[in-house]
């Protein structure tokens, strides 16, 4: 019971706002170094009102009007700030720990020097927003509006900010993942100096599933910026508006064209070609090789590719390398071959894409792919926990591919 | 019952604007190919990012270029340039008003989005008005 109680009274003394201080505020329109504290200060406007050094831990702001209102060095922490309007205002110096902030307006605030963790900023419209030296961690900046806004000094690899407006953001001396420079750098983002993009060691451009969705066959990041004409590089991905498959195995470029059809293989790409869709790896550790002890059909050949995986003590929910060598049967495979803009007659739902197809009786040459125990059709097509290419031993023939059968002997190596 | 008749002042008021005596959007329905079309009223400033960010990157996306070419026509208003149609009232800029050749709006959009969103909004528009 006195366990209780004490419960009772530190969860109130954690957000205790001292009415006398909003009274102050309200009035006078300035109460600086003040306790609001766990209040309900929701859809209110106190535009232009001066709250320096206050405390706002817990607190309810969210649909309120603080156009340019002075909040340098406040405490935010676990306060909701959904919807609430920051246009112009000042929170340099401020805390926002566990802040609850979806959709808020912050155009043209300044955060310079503020301490951003934990929290939810995720469709927010910060147009030329200010957030030089300010230490950013783990908070969800997706879906927002950053552009024109500044970002020197930060480290952002461990936030996100997936599907932002970047257009001429500016970027200096900055820490990125590479999927963010690559996203930053087709929304046309400026990298003033210094910007580090780090590169994990599995990366995926583009949504299978939302491509399909929205039609939408557009690039999604510049293949030579990735650099991985390196050994120890392996991508599968497929070019801009479905021109074609990209297989890079070890390194090694193996472009295919669906103009150009199924027997001609290019090892480079021009200049400034995109990928619509890209799974890329330089995995840290290969495992011991195993051979293959039984023919299978490829369903089934998933099915153990996952088994063996756990008892190699891969962690299959993140994606992981396999490459598959020997002599495969039955074999069909395709490259895509642009938009598809025929309709067909029997009522059936059109394919976005065409593709031409090719199959062998038996070939000698090499499956690999990113197998992923994770959500389907992002780089995966959606009921599939695998994107897989097909590169022929004589290496004149490459792309995605649909249906084989494993033979006994075969050679499997995993990688992650 | 009085929440039912603020309901419908309040949305007759954000659909009772009519455009009148206004030169650029006349000159537009003069052109035969724009009959079918709605007129995207831009209210913009040379000033403001977002506006530029609509202009210079999400109207020039291929799908969004080709559906706004298709289904409506766009007429940019300077708000500190242009006379403004009287009743179609802003807060904030980019204002997007969606007008038939009747010179009726019959949507509003304020603020930016990324080309994929735009172009699902303009769909929509399109569905209902066209």
């Amino acid at each position: 019971m006195r366990l209780i109680v004490l419960v009772f009274f530190i969860s109130i003394n954690v957000f205790a706002f001292d009415q006398t201080h909003i009274d102050k505020l309200l009035k006078d329109e300035i109460c600086e170094g003040c306790d609001f504290s766990g209040a309900n200060l929701n859809g209110l406007d106190l535009s232009g009102y001066e709250m320096s050094e206050s405390n706002f831990k817990g607190a309810d702001l969210s649909n309120s009007i603080l156009f340019m209102a002075d909040l340098r060095n406040c405490d935010f922490t676990d306060a909701k700030l959904e919807n609430s309007n920051f246009w112009k205002a000042d929170l340099s110096f401020s805390t926002f720990i566990n802040t609850y902030a979806k959709s808020i307006n912050l155009k043209g605030a300044k955060l310079n020097d503020s301490i951003i963790e934990n929290s939810d900023f995720s469709y927010s419209v910060s147009w030329k927003a200010d957030f030089t030296d300010a230490t950013i961690e783990d908070t969800d900046f997706s879906f927002s509006e950053l552009g024109d806004a500044k970002f020197f000094n930060n480290d952002l690899t461990a936030s996100k900010l997936d599907q932002s407006v970047l257009w001429k953001t500016q970027f200096s001396n900055t820490d990125l993942k590479n999927t963010q420079c690559q996203e930053a750098k087709i929304e046309e983002a400026i990298f003033i100096d210094n910007v580090n993009c780090k590169r994990d060691s599995f990366e995926s451009y583009g949504h299978f599933k939302q491509m399909i969705q929205t039609k939408n066959l557009d690039g999604k990041v510049f293949l030579n910026d990735l650099k991985l004409d390196q050994k120890n590089n392996f991508a599968v991905g497929a070019i801009e508006n479905a021109q074609g498959e990209i297989s890079i195995f070890n390194g090694e470029f193996f472009i295919t064209y669906g103009k150009t059809g199924t027997k001609k293989v290019f090892k480079e790409v021009p200049k400034n070609t995109q990928a619509m869709l890209l799974a890329t790896m330089h995995p840290n550790k290969f495992y011991k090789s195993i051979t293959i002890k039984e023919e299978m059909l490829d369903i089934f050949f998933y099915d153990y590719l996952e088994e063996v995986a756990q008892e190699q003590g891969i962690d299959i929910s993140r994606p992981f390398l396999f490459v598959l060598k020997g002599e495969f049967k039955e074999v069909l495979w395709h490259i895509v071959n642009g938009r598809n803009t025929i309709k067909p007659k029997d009522g059936s739902k059109q394919k976005l894409m065409k593709k031409v197809f090719s199959e062998h009786e038996v070939v000698q040459g090499t499956v690999f792919g990113f197998y992923f125990k994770g959500p389907q059709g992002i780089f995966t097509h959606p009921g599939e926990n695998y994107h897989a290419h097909f590169i022929t031993k004589d290496k004149n023939k490459a792309g995605h591919i649909d249906n084989f059968t494993v033979t006994k002997g075969m050679n499997l190596v995993l990688a992650q | 019952m009085k929440s039912v008749i603020m309901i419908f002042l309040f949305i007759s008021s954000i659909f009772a604007n009519q455009i009148t005596q206004d030169s650029a959007f006349e000159s537009i329905y003069k052109d035969t190919q724009n009959t079918n079309k709605l007129v995207l009223m831009m209210y913009t400033a040379k000033t403001c990012p977002q506006c530029a960010y609509m202009k210079q990157k999400v109207f020039k996306d291929k799908q969004v270029k080709s559906f706004m070419d298709d289904n409506f026509v766009l007429l940019e208003k300077d708000i500190n340039k242009d006379d403004l149609p009287k009743d179609f009232e802003y807060f904030g800029i980019p204002t997007m008003f969606f007008i038939d050749k009747q010179g009726n709006q019959v949507d509003k959009f304020v603020g930016s989005a990324r080309a994929q969103k735009f172009l699902y909004l303009l769909q929509k528009i399109a569905k209902d008005n066209l």
